[in-house]
């Protein structure tokens, strides 16, 4: 169970003006400007839901994350997974959870892929017997056999997306986040990638929290929905009542229309 | 279960970084050979001091002795190199950071693991063949054993030094973008004052006793005048528990700076 309260994250930036007179001026004086990147979201995820957290770049579906997963803390409200606080547990919480970010791989770049694997069995000490059998199932599912001796550096992006997901997933995470995780990846692959977490998520009860701009990724898998535009959240629930009260009859639809009203909201 | 008094879950790290530093073979053998020239050079460079000099010993040093110190603080340095952890600040900055985040592991010991893969291969590979070939060919005076446990004793401890301080220092990335630059300055300051350059003994006695209020001189100048022979007794009990001080004074420190830093923590987009 994921309960997020009240979730406000706010990053100083330094404004720098431009153009040499510019540059000279921001030597000696800095002006601070305040970003808020989310802005008092709330909601809840139960146990074994697929959540697709969608909204427009630079919306703050990111940074939410992050502060899911224990990475960022939050400027003020909590979040509360399993009943702990990520931030202030971190190391117990990334314990029970898998990530993978789209844009950022956490693989062994120097190293052939199936040692990434032993060292992630290394580190959250999964069981010989657990491993091979879960290494079977995710190599079965995922097609990694061909490239597992391979460096990691040498990977195509839809072999390195896969291996990282199958990474996320060796120690049987509770809680699975997975930030873009189609992101520039081929019709076959994104296939491979959305029938891996359907998988997990029918055999094992795998939560997972899904953030994409591909809205067949969120058709195809997630019955929970929820969008944010600027930092605050605008619809929490499931997929036909969010056609429903917009009015339309697909997800493409409605998305632009929402994107479309935060843009106009905004000149 | 993994926590923090599991050691095991570091090892992997320590192991993969050997694998790292030896996966790629043309820099493997460029680094060697790099190696041998630097020593090559300062050995002829200090030969060519002395004979000049005319005199046999210069600030208590023989020519012998000279040569065992620029050599033995050229592999001293070899072997620290890893605790410079440039990675750490360069993970901030670049928000890689956010994957050493996401492993169920204290981040200061993730990244303490990282660089002791690095020392084991510096030592047994890049320094300890070549300090036995230096002293088969009698350019190095060679240690008795006890002394050379002591020695390896006092790397430790100056390895753990510079770690924690180079970990503290990693933290001003917080503060400043360029941290390029400040890390070069980090590695000039350390180079200078700890003396991997030349003995702290040659420098006026003003700066020498400064230098000696420094945590530096503990990183290269007190293992390698243990080798030397020159710390025995008293002197050599002072120098150990002054190095134990500044590992507690800057583990202690990276703990606090840590706390405070993490929440500083920006990782922004991907």
């Amino acid at each position: 169970m994921i309960i997020v309260e009240h979730l406000t994250k706010q990053f100083v930036t330094v404004k720098r003006s431009h153009g040499v007179a510019g540059a000279v001026k921001s030597l000696f004086t800095r002006e601070k400007v305040v970003k808020e990147a989310v802005h008092d979201i709330s909601f809840r995820i139960g146990d074994g839901e697929v959540v697709g957290y969608i909204g427009s770049n630079g919306a703050g579906k990111s940074t939410t994350i992050k502060m899911m997963t224990g990475i960022l803390v939050p400027t003020s409200g909590t979040v509360e997974v399993d009943g702990i606080e990520p931030y202030r547990k971190r190391e117990e919480n990334a314990r029970r959870i898998g990530v993978v970010f789209g844009q950022r791989t956490q693989l062994w770049w120097d190293l052939p892929l199936a040692d990434t694997f032993l060292v992630l069995r290394e580190i959250y000490q999964v069981p010989q017997k657990e491993f091979r059998e879960r290494m079977d199932f995710l190599y079965d599912l995922l097609g990694i056999g061909d490239f597992e001796n391979s460096s990691v550096r040498t990977l195509s992006l839809g072999q390195r997306m896969r291996a990282d997901l199958a990474a996320a997933l060796l120690h049987n995470p509770k809680v699975l986040y997975l930030d873009e995780p189609t992101i520039g990846l081929d019709v076959l692959v994104k296939d491979k990638i959305r029938g891996a977490i359907r998988e997990m998520n029918k055999s094992f009860g795998t939560t997972v929290i899904l953030t994409t701009h591909d809205l067949v990724d969120i058709e195809e898998l997630c019955g929970h929905i929820i969008i944010i535009d600027e930092g605050k959240k605008i619809y929490d629930g499931d997929l036909e009542h969010l056609k429903c009260e917009y009015q339309e009859a697909d997800l493409t639809s409605v998305v632009k229309k929402i994107y479309r009203k935060g843009e106009a909201a905004h000149v | 279960m993994c926590n923090k008094i599991n050691l095991r879950c570091y090892l992997p790290f320590v192991v993969s970084q050997v694998k790292i530093a030896l996966a790629y073979r043309m820099a493997f053998f460029v680094r060697i050979l790099s190696n041998l020239f630097t020593v090559m050079i300062t050995w002829y460079l200090w030969n060519a001091i002395y004979r000049s000099f005319g005199r046999a010993t210069m600030n208590g040093f023989t020519f012998q002795e000279m040569a065992t110190y620029v050599i033995v603080s050229f592999f001293v340095t070899v072997m620290l190199a890893p605790a410079q952890a440039d990675e750490v600040s360069y993970a901030i900055a670049d928000g890689s950071v956010a994957v050493s985040l996401l492993r169920p592991l204290d981040f200061c010991g993730l990244y303490l693991a990282q660089s002791l893969g690095g020392f084991l291969v510096n030592t047994l590979v890049f320094s300890a063949p070549f300090l036995i070939l230096f002293g088969k060919m009698g350019k190095l005076i060679l240690p008795t054993p006890q002394r050379l446990l002591l020695f390896l004793a006092s790397v430790g401890l100056g390895y753990l030094i510079m770690f924690y301080f180079s970990f503290c220092f990693s933290m001003l990335v917080f503060y400043t973008t360029y941290f390029f630059g400040i890390n070069m300055a980090k590695a000039v300051t350390i180079r200078l004052c700890s003396g991997a350059l030349i003995p702290l003994s040659f420098f006026p006695d003003a700066i020498e006793k400064m230098f000696s209020f420094l945590p530096f001189s503990s990183m290269v100048y007190t293992p390698v005048m243990i080798w030397l022979g020159k710390l025995e007794g008293t002197a050599l009990c002072t120098q150990f528990v002054i190095q134990l001080f500044w590992v507690l004074i800057f583990f202690v420190l990276s703990k606090f700076c840590w706390r405070a830093a993490v929440r500083r923590i920006t990782v922004l987009g991907g």
